[in-house]
């Protein structure tokens, strides 16, 4: 085996980045109570100690970085969207409607390449239950459309079923609901932990195979666990599309929105699946070193797991 | 694969877009205060609109204004109601905000709301950051295009303002920088 120690080294870094990403489906701050209040001074006066006269000249402007470039162009495909689906509205017109959902996927991709939407789980899951690249794209793209379809969902039910405040309905069915799905990914990842430990005591990972055979993993119940919390921006759209009478245009949008998030998905799933194949074959060409490295691979892909679902179900909790 | 995984490479997703702009009030001893308005995006529009609203005639009359603004401005208000103020370097604590309006202006949410910050205006000059940003980044927040900011009220101080990136700010795990007001103002030497 090569390297063994940078290889852990490799996934410490992996597990610290993924325990400063923030937790999907976040709620809306205008809409949700949140904890803590700020101390500070009296707000009526404040008494500053005189400085010396200097000059007032202005200083120079500063150029956005790439990150903030990229939120521009959102909001501007955003913006876009919107401008499209009223003249759409106001002119009868269905081509405005199809750029839009052109629109929708890149908006999906875009908005998915950032921190949260299970970017983390997908890659935890292929080192995780060894898929094969069909099985790892299936996966990335039901966690995708599972993420969205819930949020086309919530708000079907709650403006045609409950007829209720769509801003308090989506503030406690994200919590509830992630507070489900981290639970759920928490158990998740001490499964496939205790798996790799039961068969290192049995010294056999034939054991471990017999745990669960191939055809009953629970793959795809991992990636519903963490797509149950609707997506905010697949709402948003949707409401606003009802608010246009496009009701079902909107669920085509949401459709549109995690096709595009099923690219991204599917894209760092490839990459993993990829990336795990080079490592093991790094381990060199003993066999059995590959195993063990497999093996540690998935314990710690486990743990990974189970410790990031735990960090989002405390925060949540606090 | 790390280059998706670690949040210093990865890109953002803010769910509100809010346009601002600001207003900086000054009377006989300095600066009074603030004034923001806020334009919200459509599709948050359309949300608050459709859950506050409640005869949905596309007016915010003052029953409605005063529950938008207890259960959804209110919320905000322990993170300084997004509005992060220093004064030479100390954070002012935005406390409590008066003048709230809220009004739906085609489809648009619009809130104004004024925060109360005296400083009074010496011979050196007072160096004053309004700097508005979500923590969180579920919103983003930028200065509009037109018109962002107006300085108004007594105007017998040398004033100096510049809007720009705030580079010595982080937001979202250190991937964002949030825009700020940088304003400078003394007694006319």
């Amino acid at each position: 085996m090569k390297s063994p120690f940078w290889t852990m080294i490799m996934f410490a870094i992996v597990f610290l980045g993924l325990l400063c990403s923030p937790f999907p489906g976040a709620a809306n701050p205008f809409t949700q109570k949140k904890a803590g209040q700020l101390e500070g001074p009296d707000q009526t006066s404040v008494s500053v100690p005189e400085k010396k006269p200097a000059g007032l000249g202005a200083t120079s402007p500063g150029k956005p970085g790439i990150v903030r470039k990229i939120i521009i162009l959102q909001q501007q495909i955003r913006e876009k969207m919107i401008a499209m689906i009223q003249r759409a509205k106001n002119t009868g017109d269905i081509l405005p409607l199809v750029w839009v959902l052109g629109a929708a996927l890149v908006y999906g991709m875009i908005h998915s390449a950032g921190p949260g939407h299970g970017k983390a789980l997908a890659v935890s899951y292929v080192f995780g239950f060894k898929p094969g690249i069909a099985r790892a794209l299936l996966f990335g793209n039901f966690l995708a459309f599972t993420h969205g379809m819930s949020g086309v969902g919530l708000v079907l039910l709650v403006k045609f079923v409950l007829q209720a405040s769509m801003s308090a309905s989506l503030a406690s069915v994200t919590q509830v609901t992630q507070v489900m799905s981290y639970s759920l990914i928490i158990l998740l990842g001490c499964f496939l932990f205790c798996r790799q430990a039961i068969a290192w005591k049995a010294g056999s990972r034939d054991r471990e195979d017999k745990l669960l055979p191939t055809n009953q993993q629970p793959s795809l119940y991992a990636a519903l666990a963490v797509g149950m919390i609707p997506c905010p921006g697949v709402v948003l759209a949707m409401l606003f599309c009802i608010s246009m009478d496009l009701t079902l245009f909107g669920i085509l949008m949401g459709l549109a929105i995690s096709a595009g998030m099923g690219v991204t998905l599917s894209g760092v799933a490839l990459v993993a699946v990829l990336s795990k194949s080079a490592l093991l074959k790094g381990a060199g060409r003993s066999q059995k070193g590959a195993a063990r490295l497999e093996s540690v691979v998935e314990a710690f892909a486990g743990l990974m797991v189970a410790g990031l679902g735990l960090v989002f179900l405390l925060g949540v909790l606090a | 694969m790390l280059l998706f995984l670690v949040p210093g490479a990865a890109l953002a997703h803010p769910h509100v877009f809010i346009e601002q702009r600001l207003e900086v009030r000054f009377d006989d001893k300095g600066l009074a205060g603030f004034k923001v308005a806020w334009s919200f995006d459509e599709m948050f529009s359309v949300m608050i609109a459709d859950d506050f609203d409640s005869d949905q005639n596309g007016i915010l009359d003052e029953k409605e204004v005063g529950i938008i603004r207890e259960k959804a401005f209110g919320y905000i208000a322990p993170h300084n109601y997004y509005i992060h103020i220093t004064i030479d370097g100390r954070p002012f604590a935005v406390k409590f905000i008066t003048e709230f309006k809220a009004i739906l202006d085609k489809g648009k949410l619009k809130y104004e709301f004024f925060i109360p910050c005296h400083v009074r205006a010496g011979e050196g000059p007072k160096n004053i950051v309004v700097s508005p940003y979500d923590p969180e980044f579920y919103s983003d927040i930028f200065f509009s295009k037109t018109h962002p900011l107006e300085v108004t009220g007594n105007l017998s101080f040398e004033v100096a303002t510049d809007i720009r990136i705030d580079k010595s700010t982080f937001i979202y795990y250190d991937m964002v920088n949030p825009w700020a007001m940088f304003l400078k103002f003394r007694l006319k030497i």
